[in-house]
């Protein structure tokens, strides 16, 4: 998942859109580690260091990745999308900005 | 002939003679001193080439010796909370719970004033349901740490439904809301439980819930601050 996502931000990094992690490592050190292996560049929440974290609770997320894609306005359009369908529901959205939808 | 210099060795070569070097100074510098002596084993224990389960069987021995030498010190239940970890290699043979059940109740019995009762909760998932209630109620009754109490009390609601947990989630926010619990608080963790997002307000057409939380550096940060832009929220962990 990360090389896409890594290729995803870089290809719009001049656009109105941002990745935001929920990361759900054991620690902040674990999280680090990989973000610096993996140049994870946007920004990430860091969820408590577990898997059962106030936010994962929160949210009922019981398997990662889960994704949300959130359009400009706040309002979920898609969910748990992947690879190329992630790219397709991110470029949609944008679209539908441009065009003052 | 020719001479290998440092640079050229193989790194594991030189990882292995610097980590025995470490060993034997440790081993030098520390006779009858507890926390030394536990520095090394576990030491030992990580520099081995072997898997996680072949590791805990090679050294299961040293560790229940260790503890066993060093009865009431912080670095026996140390050595203790390690086998506790470690009884998950248990499980398939149907001794896990067992053996899950007797560490801690030692444990308690030899150091109830350790502040590292706290870790047992996390091993929650090793013991048996009933062993899991008395332990844990033991814990919440007698240790004199809040962060051991929260921990005890937080697995206790988990364990039950309806409104015992709703009970004792109320507990931990009302008595321990500021105890750090991991990176976080049990107050935070007792809210989350508590007020969990409705399915149906986390569908598709749905106004995304704010989250309000920390990076991994502690500093403030909520998803609204993105409103205005496309966001793909990912909930993802390096495993």
């Amino acid at each position: 998942m990360y090389p896409h996502e890594r290729s995803l931000v870089k290809r719009l990094e001049k656009e109105p859109f941002v990745l935001v992690g929920m990361n759900s490592d054991e620690s902040p050190e674990v999280f680090k580690a990989a973000a610096e292996r993996e140049q994870l560049t946007w920004p990430s929440f860091f969820d408590g260091g577990g898997t059962d974290g106030p936010i994962a609770t929160r949210w009922g997320v019981r398997g990662w990745p889960t994704i949300y894609v959130i359009d400009a306005a706040g309002i979920i359009r898609f969910k748990n999308v992947r690879g190329e369908e992630m790219d397709k529901a991110v470029d949609g959205l944008l679209k539908e900005m441009k065009e003052g939808k | 002939m020719t001479s290998l210099s440092v640079g050229e060795w193989p790194r594991e070569v030189t990882m292995r003679v610097l980590s025995a070097a470490v060993a034997a100074v440790l081993a030098l510098a520390a006779p009858g001193d507890p926390a030394k002596e536990y520095e090394k084993l576990v030491l030992d224990s990580k520099s081995t080439k072997l898997g996680y389960k072949e590791a805990y069987l090679a050294f299961k021995e040293k560790f229940e010796a260790f503890a066993l030498a060093n009865k009431g010190t912080e670095e026996a239940v140390s050595a203790k909370l390690w086998l506790l970890r470690n009884t998950w290699w248990h499980r398939e043979e149907k001794t896990m719970e067992s053996r899950a059940a007797a560490l801690a109740e030692e444990i308690l019995a030899e150091a109830p004033k350790s502040p590292q009762i706290a870790r047992i909760p996390d091993f929650h998932y090793d013991f048996a349901p009933a062993d899991r209630v008395r332990i844990f109620t033991k814990i919440l009754e007698t240790s004199p740490h809040a962060a051991a109490r929260g921990s005890a009390l937080l697995r206790l609601a988990l364990g039950v439904k309806g409104e015992d947990r709703k009970g004792m989630l109320e507990r931990l926010r009302k008595e321990f809301a500021d105890v750090p619990y991991r990176f976080g608080t049990f107050g935070e963790l007792a809210d989350a439980h508590l007020a969990p997002h409705d399915p149906a307000a986390l569908e598709v057409g749905k106004s995304a819930p704010d989250i309000v939380g920390r990076d991994a550096d502690g500093k403030p940060m909520k998803l609204s601050d993105y409103r205005g832009k496309v966001v793909v929220v990912d909930f993802f962990g390096d495993w």
